[in-house]
């Protein structure tokens, strides 16, 4: 195992941790607006309730915290793939259906609908659960500190830079 | 050590990222309440536009019965209150103070509760059983057919699309505003 690969896999596991643990909290927080898009795009109305939009920010939740567990990297992996595959087809019906509802995926802090940000979120995901599949590093203790280390950072930014975001619309939304 | 430190960090992050959630939410929601002005009290009334894409009359939404005399007709104002907002009580105790007579049907009002029971005695205290009103219970009805999470919110609703929708604090500046906007529609539809 090549330390740079190492290195390389821990970056991407942290970021995508921290990319979910982003999409988990800001759904906890705010379930109302992903309970829309998913009622209209399942058209089932049960399926945009708040419990349902808070049972899949805790899995993401869990999957994030297991990503970052090195003995469980191979199930997280797995887990990742799956949530990958389903953003990719959240964004792929809101497209083809010219979806204009509010995406919801990270909550109040973003208004857009759900399509290409949600394809390339999701694709990302999907080339991380195949690098941790195909990479199998020798878990070192450099890589099993960085890892949580590393999408504590990469959260914070997450954070920093939906706040700019969330800056904008208000400011859009102010009364002229 | 640095592992635990590690988790500790993760941690700490996520509970600032869920602090950072929370604030977007209200965010959003002070927001709304600032197009109308952020003022309350009915002494300094307002009803102003609320811009949001969301909002707009689903293809497949239908009107409940109990709403079937006001939404027959092609101009109509939907009042959105909910029982646990203190400014619907305002908006609430102002609209069963005889509004039923001057708006001739032409006004409804929907009341999204948590249960049903809440809906009906919300309805019984402010005696609003003399308007069209709908219970929705955990504002489902709202969300889906409206695409609305907001209240008290006035919906103009003007052939069968939402013309616009506002926050307001007084039904009296509310109705003159609809008012207004249907006036508005007459006089654009007759120019040539």
């Amino acid at each position: 195992m090549h330390q740079g690969q190492q290195w390389f896999l821990a970056v991407a596991n942290a970021g995508i941790a921290a990319l979910l643990l982003f999409a988990a909290t800001a759904k906890l927080a705010s379930p109302s607006a992903l309970g829309q898009t998913l009622r209209v795009l399942t058209g089932v109305p049960a399926s945009g309730r708040t419990s349902v939009v808070r049972v899949i920010g805790g899995t993401e939740a869990v999957v994030a915290v297991c990503l970052t567990i090195p003995v469980l990297r191979v199930l997280s992996a797995l887990a990742v793939a799956v949530l990958g595959v389903a953003f990719i087809v959240v964004g792929t019906l809101a497209r083809v259906r010219h979806l204009e509802e509010p995406c919801g995926c990270f909550g109040a802090a973003t208004d857009s609908a759900p399509g290409l940000v949600n394809i390339v979120l999701g694709l990302a995901a999907l080339a991380d659960s195949v690098l941790d599949l195909v990479i199998r590093p020798a878990v070192t203790v450099a890589y099993r500190e960085a890892l949580p280390i590393g999408a504590a950072c990469a959260l914070l930014l997450a954070c920093v830079a939906a706040w700019s975001l969330t800056g904008r619309r208000s400011s859009r939304l102010s009364p002229q | 050590m640095l592992l635990v430190f590690g988790f500790g960090l993760l941690f700490l992050a996520a509970m600032v990222a869920l602090l950072f959630a929370m604030c977007a939410e209200l965010a959003s929601r002070i927001s709304a309440a600032e197009a109308g002005g952020g003022k309350a009290s009915v002494e300094d009334p307002y009803a102003r536009p609320v811009d949001r894409p969301g909002v707009f009359l689903r293809p497949d939404m239908s009107w409940p019965p109990s709403l079937a005399s006001v939404s027959s007709r092609a101009s109509f104002l939907l009042v959105v209150l909910s029982t646990s907002c203190t400014s619907c009580r305002d908006v609430a105790r102002q609209l069963g103070d005889g509004w039923a007579d001057r708006v001739h049907g032409g006004l409804g009002v929907v009341i999204s509760t948590p249960s049903a029971s809440t809906g009906e005695r919300f309805v019984t205290d402010f005696h609003l059983d003399a308007l069209p009103y709908l219970i929705d219970e955990d504002g489902d009805w709202t969300m889906t057919s409206l695409g609305l999470s907001l209240s008290p919110v006035g919906v103009v609703i003007h052939g069968k699309e939402i013309h616009q929708t506002y926050v307001f604090n007084s039904v009296e500046t509310l109705w003159h505003t609809f008012l207004e906007d249907l006036a508005g529609q007459l006089t654009h539809a007759s120019t040539p």
